[in-house]
């Protein structure tokens, strides 16, 4: 052991003080990742909306709540990275202004499944509701849970108005009219009308 | 697992567990069962980027999405009887401990009455 420990706010005064290098240890990472995340915050190309990109439709809202309760991000992402067989396979890359108005993204990382960021157009409706209700009656390979139950429960559409009243309140761009007609606007629809909505309306306004 | 094996004869007062072939047993299923399920998982993880990626002469994808999840399939069974193994061994392991907490009850010893002064 030396004795010939320097004065003051030394490099060995780190190394041998358990709280002093945790403390130090914090610091350096929020400054680092603060530096990293809060410019993204600022950024136009991840807090506009691409052109083109509209806030969803009370059945697409109701749908994407339908898409979260029976966690289809478990199996399906909706990122299409930037390689070619990507691309190939389900069209333009995902931008960052594509996805200003979800609340959460539904990204995902797991890839059980297809994406599904341009699934929207790409089926019927009637192929979707064939598809929901028995994958294999499409898809005979297929893995996917089938999910006969939607077509059978309907929206919950009292909840539609304050739902887009909180989306509103976090940057998506509802008017008045807007949300006093989105209960009417998806009464009597069933949950597997929502969710195929929702899926119609995904990824058309980048292709 | 190791240490709740080491834990729980002393909790309970014993010497040993109940029977130390069971724990070898255990050690040996779940080693097998593991090394199963990390490796079908591997492979098929390796397969599917590979599938995914892959693109023909003519520079059209070679493999549609769901021959993909065909070409998983097999794996999939073996990472169930991976997950079997496993979770068998955690049996083993249950039932280890209930015996060995069963022989070790509390007795009962009688409180003398206390004496008038």
């Amino acid at each position: 052991m030396s004795n010939t420990s320097t004065p003051g706010f030394s490099h060995e005064k780190v190394e041998t003080n358990n709280f002093l290098m945790i403390v130090l240890i914090l610091l350096v990472v929020a400054v680092g990742g603060a530096v990293e995340i809060i410019p993204l915050f600022f950024q136009k190309s991840t807090t506009e909306p691409i052109a083109g990109l509209k806030p969803y439709t009370a059945l697409q809202l109701a749908g994407r709540d339908i898409y979260q309760r029976e966690g289809c991000y478990n199996c399906h992402s909706q990122m299409i990275r930037p390689f070619r067989s990507e691309t190939l396979r389900y069209g333009h890359y995902s931008v960052a202004g594509e996805f200003v108005y979800d609340h959460p993204f539904q990204w995902g990382s797991k890839r059980t499944g297809p994406d599904l960021q341009r699934v929207g157009g790409k089926y019927s409706d009637e192929w979707h509701r064939i598809h929901l209700n028995n994958p294999r009656d499409v898809v005979p390979e297929s893995n996917m849970p089938a999910y006969p139950w939607l077509s059978k429960n309907l929206v919950d559409a009292a909840s539609m108005p304050a739902h887009m009243k909180a989306l509103r309140i976090v940057g998506v761009p509802y008017t008045d009219a807007d949300i006093a007609k989105s209960a009417d606007e998806v009464k009597g629809k069933t949950e597997q009308d929502a969710l195929i909505a929702y899926l119609q309306s995904l990824g058309l306004s980048l292709k | 697992m190791g240490s709740l094996y080491y834990l729980v004869q002393r909790l309970f007062g014993q010497k040993k567990m109940f029977s130390t072939r069971a724990i070898e047993l255990h050690f040996w299923i779940s080693t097998i069962g593991i090394v199963l399920y990390i490796a079908a998982m591997w492979i098929a993880g390796v397969m599917q980027g590979l599938m995914w990626r892959s693109i023909n002469a003519d520079g059209t994808l070679t493999y549609t999405f769901v021959e993909s999840v065909k070409a998983t399939y097999p794996f999939y069974v073996i990472r169930v009887i991976g997950g079997l193994l496993y979770l068998s061994g955690m049996l083993i392991m249950a039932w280890n401990t209930w015996m060995t907490v069963a022989g070790g009850r509390s007795v009962r010893i009688p409180v003398p009455a206390p004496q008038a002064a």
